[in-house]
Protein backbone atom coordinates (compact mmCIF):
# COMPACT_ATOMS: atom_id res chain seq x y z
CA UNK A 1 0.00 0.00 0.00
CA UNK A 2 1.35 3.43 -0.89
CA UNK A 3 2.71 5.24 2.17
CA UNK A 4 3.45 8.62 0.56
CA UNK A 5 2.55 11.76 2.54
CA UNK A 6 -1.11 12.84 2.24
CA UNK A 7 -0.29 15.85 0.07
CA UNK A 8 1.29 13.65 -2.58
CA UNK A 9 -1.61 11.22 -2.60
CA UNK A 10 -4.15 14.06 -2.89
CA UNK A 11 -2.33 15.47 -5.89
CA UNK A 12 -2.17 12.09 -7.59
CA UNK A 13 -5.88 11.56 -6.95
CA UNK A 14 -6.88 14.82 -8.66
CA UNK A 15 -5.19 13.62 -11.83
CA UNK A 16 -6.87 10.23 -11.80
CA UNK A 17 -9.26 10.11 -14.75
CA UNK A 18 -12.77 8.70 -14.37
CA UNK A 19 -13.07 5.00 -15.10
CA UNK A 20 -16.06 3.44 -16.82
CA UNK A 21 -17.27 -0.01 -17.66
CA UNK A 22 -20.52 -1.63 -18.75
CA UNK A 23 -21.55 -4.92 -17.24
CA UNK A 24 -24.13 -7.67 -17.10
CA UNK A 25 -24.93 -9.91 -14.15
CA UNK A 26 -22.14 -12.33 -14.97
CA UNK A 27 -19.61 -9.50 -14.96
CA UNK A 28 -20.06 -8.61 -11.29
CA UNK A 29 -16.73 -10.19 -10.25
CA UNK A 30 -15.00 -7.94 -12.80
CA UNK A 31 -16.97 -4.95 -11.53
CA UNK A 32 -15.59 -5.63 -8.06
CA UNK A 33 -11.99 -5.99 -9.24
CA UNK A 34 -12.29 -2.89 -11.44
CA UNK A 35 -13.65 -0.86 -8.52
CA UNK A 36 -11.07 -2.13 -6.03
CA UNK A 37 -8.14 -1.40 -8.34
CA UNK A 38 -9.40 2.10 -9.04
CA UNK A 39 -10.06 2.81 -5.35
CA UNK A 40 -6.49 1.83 -4.50
CA UNK A 41 -5.17 4.07 -7.27
CA UNK A 42 -7.26 6.86 -5.79
CA UNK A 43 -5.52 6.39 -2.45
CA UNK A 44 -8.35 4.72 -0.55
CA UNK A 45 -7.27 2.62 2.43
CA UNK A 46 -7.82 -1.12 2.34
CA UNK A 47 -10.80 -0.85 4.68
CA UNK A 48 -12.31 2.03 2.72
CA UNK A 49 -11.83 0.23 -0.57
CA UNK A 50 -13.52 -2.86 0.88
CA UNK A 51 -16.57 -0.84 1.91
CA UNK A 52 -16.65 0.89 -1.47
CA UNK A 53 -16.50 -2.40 -3.37
CA UNK A 54 -19.18 -3.92 -1.16
CA UNK A 55 -21.50 -0.99 -1.82
CA UNK A 56 -20.83 -0.82 -5.56
CA UNK A 57 -21.44 -4.55 -5.90
CA UNK A 58 -24.80 -4.37 -4.14
CA UNK A 59 -26.06 -1.50 -6.26
CA UNK A 60 -24.65 -3.00 -9.45
CA UNK A 61 -26.38 -6.30 -8.68
CA UNK A 62 -29.69 -4.51 -8.13
CA UNK A 63 -29.26 -2.64 -11.40
CA UNK A 64 -28.92 -5.80 -13.49
CA UNK A 65 -31.36 -7.81 -11.42
CA UNK A 66 -34.22 -5.31 -11.45
CA UNK A 67 -33.23 -2.58 -13.89
CA UNK A 68 -31.88 -3.77 -17.20
CA UNK A 69 -29.70 -6.69 -18.35
CA UNK A 70 -26.82 -4.33 -19.00
CA UNK A 71 -25.80 -1.44 -16.78
CA UNK A 72 -22.93 1.02 -16.56
CA UNK A 73 -20.48 2.00 -13.84
CA UNK A 74 -18.59 5.27 -13.72
CA UNK A 75 -15.99 5.89 -11.01
CA UNK A 76 -14.87 9.44 -10.38
CA UNK A 77 -12.82 11.50 -7.97
CA UNK A 78 -14.63 14.33 -6.18
CA UNK A 79 -13.05 16.77 -3.72
CA UNK A 80 -12.32 14.48 -0.77
CA UNK A 81 -14.35 11.54 -1.89
CA UNK A 82 -14.80 8.92 -4.52
CA UNK A 83 -18.07 8.49 -6.35
CA UNK A 84 -19.57 5.57 -8.17
CA UNK A 85 -22.44 6.12 -10.54
CA UNK A 86 -24.39 3.03 -11.55
CA UNK A 87 -26.84 3.56 -14.41
CA UNK A 88 -29.32 1.19 -15.93
CA UNK A 89 -32.18 1.50 -18.41
CA UNK A 90 -34.90 0.36 -16.05
CA UNK A 91 -36.80 1.73 -13.15
CA UNK A 92 -35.58 -0.73 -10.57
CA UNK A 93 -36.69 1.04 -7.51
CA UNK A 94 -40.21 0.60 -8.71
CA UNK A 95 -39.54 -2.97 -9.91
CA UNK A 96 -38.34 -4.15 -6.52
CA UNK A 97 -41.02 -5.71 -4.37
CA UNK A 98 -42.06 -3.75 -1.27
CA UNK A 99 -39.60 -4.05 1.63
CA UNK A 100 -40.67 -7.09 3.60
CA UNK A 101 -40.51 -7.24 7.37
CA UNK A 102 -38.55 -10.49 7.36
CA UNK A 103 -34.79 -9.99 7.23
CA UNK A 104 -34.31 -13.14 5.22
CA UNK A 105 -36.68 -11.99 2.52
CA UNK A 106 -35.08 -8.56 2.42
CA UNK A 107 -31.93 -9.94 0.89
CA UNK A 108 -33.79 -11.76 -1.84
CA UNK A 109 -35.54 -8.61 -2.97
CA UNK A 110 -32.43 -6.48 -3.04
CA UNK A 111 -33.32 -4.48 0.05
CA UNK A 112 -30.48 -5.87 2.16
CA UNK A 113 -28.07 -4.71 -0.53
CA UNK A 114 -29.47 -1.20 -0.49
CA UNK A 115 -29.22 -1.08 3.29
CA UNK A 116 -25.61 -2.27 3.14
CA UNK A 117 -24.78 0.47 0.63
CA UNK A 118 -26.38 3.13 2.84
CA UNK A 119 -24.37 1.92 5.85
CA UNK A 120 -21.11 1.75 3.95
CA UNK A 121 -21.35 5.07 2.09
CA UNK A 122 -21.76 8.69 3.11
CA UNK A 123 -24.29 9.25 0.39
CA UNK A 124 -26.58 7.11 -1.72
CA UNK A 125 -28.65 9.05 -4.19
CA UNK A 126 -31.16 7.32 -6.43
CA UNK A 127 -32.46 9.23 -9.42
CA UNK A 128 -35.27 7.91 -11.58
CA UNK A 129 -35.22 9.48 -15.01
CA UNK A 130 -36.90 8.93 -18.35
CA UNK A 131 -33.97 6.82 -19.53
CA UNK A 132 -33.60 4.75 -16.43
CA UNK A 133 -32.15 4.74 -12.95
CA UNK A 134 -28.92 6.31 -11.75
CA UNK A 135 -27.52 5.57 -8.33
CA UNK A 136 -24.74 7.76 -6.99
CA UNK A 137 -22.57 6.44 -4.16
CA UNK A 138 -20.15 8.73 -2.40
CA UNK A 139 -17.44 7.68 0.00
CA UNK A 140 -14.82 9.84 1.65
CA UNK A 141 -11.25 8.91 0.90
CA UNK A 142 -9.99 7.43 4.16
CA UNK B 1 -25.68 -29.91 -8.47
CA UNK B 2 -23.62 -31.79 -5.89
CA UNK B 3 -19.98 -30.99 -5.24
CA UNK B 4 -20.07 -27.26 -5.88
CA UNK B 5 -19.25 -26.71 -2.20
CA UNK B 6 -17.02 -29.54 -0.93
CA UNK B 7 -18.25 -31.26 2.22
CA UNK B 8 -16.11 -33.17 4.70
CA UNK B 9 -17.57 -35.33 7.45
CA UNK B 10 -16.19 -36.43 10.81
CA UNK B 11 -18.82 -38.44 12.61
CA UNK B 12 -21.87 -36.21 12.89
CA UNK B 13 -19.89 -33.05 12.18
CA UNK B 14 -19.71 -31.62 8.70
CA UNK B 15 -17.61 -28.87 7.21
CA UNK B 16 -18.90 -27.27 4.02
CA UNK B 17 -16.46 -25.05 2.16
CA UNK B 18 -18.00 -22.09 0.35
CA UNK B 19 -16.62 -20.55 -2.86
CA UNK B 20 -14.00 -17.81 -2.94
CA UNK B 21 -16.61 -15.27 -4.02
CA UNK B 22 -20.34 -15.43 -3.44
CA UNK B 23 -22.71 -13.12 -5.26
CA UNK B 24 -26.03 -13.26 -7.06
CA UNK B 25 -24.53 -15.55 -9.70
CA UNK B 26 -23.83 -18.48 -7.39
CA UNK B 27 -25.68 -17.77 -4.14
CA UNK B 28 -28.59 -19.98 -5.19
CA UNK B 29 -26.30 -22.98 -5.59
CA UNK B 30 -24.63 -22.21 -2.29
CA UNK B 31 -28.01 -22.05 -0.59
CA UNK B 32 -29.10 -25.36 -2.10
CA UNK B 33 -25.93 -27.09 -0.96
CA UNK B 34 -26.14 -25.67 2.56
CA UNK B 35 -29.67 -26.99 2.91
CA UNK B 36 -28.68 -30.34 1.40
CA UNK B 37 -25.87 -30.91 3.88
CA UNK B 38 -28.22 -30.00 6.74
CA UNK B 39 -30.58 -32.68 5.48
CA UNK B 40 -27.66 -35.12 5.57
CA UNK B 41 -27.83 -35.65 9.34
CA UNK B 42 -25.12 -33.33 10.64
CA UNK B 43 -25.37 -32.37 14.32
CA UNK B 44 -22.73 -29.70 13.84
CA UNK B 45 -22.28 -27.85 10.57
CA UNK B 46 -19.29 -25.60 10.16
CA UNK B 47 -19.66 -23.24 7.23
CA UNK B 48 -16.09 -22.72 6.07
CA UNK B 49 -15.65 -19.23 4.64
CA UNK B 50 -11.97 -19.01 5.56
CA UNK B 51 -10.93 -18.73 1.91
CA UNK B 52 -13.99 -16.73 0.90
CA UNK B 53 -12.75 -13.28 -0.04
CA UNK B 54 -16.10 -11.72 -0.91
CA UNK B 55 -19.70 -12.34 0.09
CA UNK B 56 -22.56 -10.22 -1.25
CA UNK B 57 -25.96 -9.85 0.43
CA UNK B 58 -27.16 -12.82 -1.63
CA UNK B 59 -24.56 -14.98 0.13
CA UNK B 60 -25.56 -13.59 3.51
CA UNK B 61 -29.14 -14.53 2.70
CA UNK B 62 -28.07 -18.10 1.89
CA UNK B 63 -26.20 -18.42 5.17
CA UNK B 64 -29.06 -16.88 7.17
CA UNK B 65 -31.51 -19.28 5.54
CA UNK B 66 -29.28 -22.21 6.52
CA UNK B 67 -29.04 -20.82 10.04
CA UNK B 68 -32.82 -20.61 10.31
CA UNK B 69 -33.22 -24.18 9.06
CA UNK B 70 -30.48 -25.43 11.40
CA UNK B 71 -32.07 -23.75 14.41
CA UNK B 72 -35.37 -25.47 13.66
CA UNK B 73 -33.91 -28.97 13.29
CA UNK B 74 -31.95 -28.36 15.60
CA UNK B 75 -28.42 -28.45 14.28
CA UNK B 76 -25.54 -26.32 15.54
CA UNK B 77 -24.33 -24.08 12.73
CA UNK B 78 -21.14 -22.06 13.01
CA UNK B 79 -19.30 -19.81 10.58
CA UNK B 80 -15.54 -19.80 10.12
CA UNK B 81 -14.59 -16.50 8.52
CA UNK B 82 -11.15 -15.31 7.46
CA UNK B 83 -11.36 -12.41 5.01
CA UNK B 84 -11.91 -8.78 5.93
CA UNK B 85 -14.58 -8.13 3.31
CA UNK B 86 -16.66 -11.07 4.52
CA UNK B 87 -16.33 -10.05 8.17
CA UNK B 88 -17.34 -6.54 7.17
CA UNK B 89 -20.50 -7.65 5.37
CA UNK B 90 -21.47 -9.85 8.31
CA UNK B 91 -20.95 -6.84 10.56
CA UNK B 92 -22.92 -4.44 8.33
CA UNK B 93 -25.86 -6.85 8.18
CA UNK B 94 -25.73 -7.76 11.87
CA UNK B 95 -25.28 -11.40 10.90
CA UNK B 96 -22.30 -11.73 13.22
CA UNK B 97 -24.69 -11.10 16.10
CA UNK B 98 -27.05 -13.82 14.95
CA UNK B 99 -24.72 -16.63 13.89
CA UNK B 100 -21.75 -17.84 15.97
CA UNK B 101 -18.70 -16.78 14.01
CA UNK B 102 -15.10 -17.90 14.48
CA UNK B 103 -11.76 -16.78 13.06
CA UNK B 104 -10.54 -20.28 12.18
CA UNK B 105 -11.80 -23.74 11.32
CA UNK B 106 -10.30 -25.18 14.50
CA UNK B 107 -12.06 -22.59 16.62
CA UNK B 108 -15.36 -23.23 14.83
CA UNK B 109 -15.08 -26.99 15.31
CA UNK B 110 -14.22 -26.60 18.98
CA UNK B 111 -16.76 -23.86 19.55
CA UNK B 112 -14.21 -21.74 21.41
CA UNK B 113 -13.58 -18.90 21.66
CA UNK B 114 -16.85 -17.47 20.40
CA UNK B 115 -16.70 -14.07 18.70
CA UNK B 116 -20.27 -12.96 18.99
CA UNK B 117 -22.85 -12.65 21.75
CA UNK B 118 -24.82 -15.65 20.59
CA UNK B 119 -25.59 -19.03 22.11
CA UNK B 120 -22.00 -20.12 21.51
CA UNK B 121 -20.71 -17.62 24.06
CA UNK B 122 -23.21 -18.73 26.69
CA UNK B 123 -22.35 -22.37 26.08
CA UNK B 124 -18.67 -21.66 26.65
CA UNK B 125 -19.38 -19.96 29.93
CA UNK B 126 -21.27 -23.09 30.97
CA UNK B 127 -18.21 -25.15 30.09
CA UNK B 128 -19.99 -27.17 27.38
CA UNK B 129 -18.06 -28.91 24.58
CA UNK B 130 -19.21 -29.14 20.98
CA UNK B 131 -21.40 -32.20 21.54
CA UNK B 132 -23.15 -30.63 24.47
CA UNK B 133 -23.53 -27.36 22.61
CA UNK B 134 -25.84 -29.11 20.18
CA UNK B 135 -27.92 -30.11 23.18
CA UNK B 136 -27.94 -26.59 24.53
CA UNK B 137 -29.10 -25.27 21.18
CA UNK B 138 -31.89 -27.81 21.26
CA UNK B 139 -32.92 -26.66 24.70
CA UNK B 140 -33.19 -22.97 23.84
Amino acid sequence: MDRSPPGGADERRQWLPPAEMTFTMGDLPQVRRFTEEWAWQAGMSAAGATDFVIAVNEIAANAVRHGSPQAALRLQVAADSLTAEISDNGRWQLAMPPAPADDGARAAGGWMGLRIARLACDEVQITLGAGGTVVLLRMPVT
Amino acid sequence: MAGFCPVRWAGHSAIITLPAEIDINNAGQVSDELLRVLDGGAQLLVVDMIRTTFCASDGVHAVLRAHQRAAAMPVTLRLAVGGHAVRRVLELTGTDQVIDTYPSLDAALAGTPARCDGAGARAIEDGAGPGQQAGLAAGE
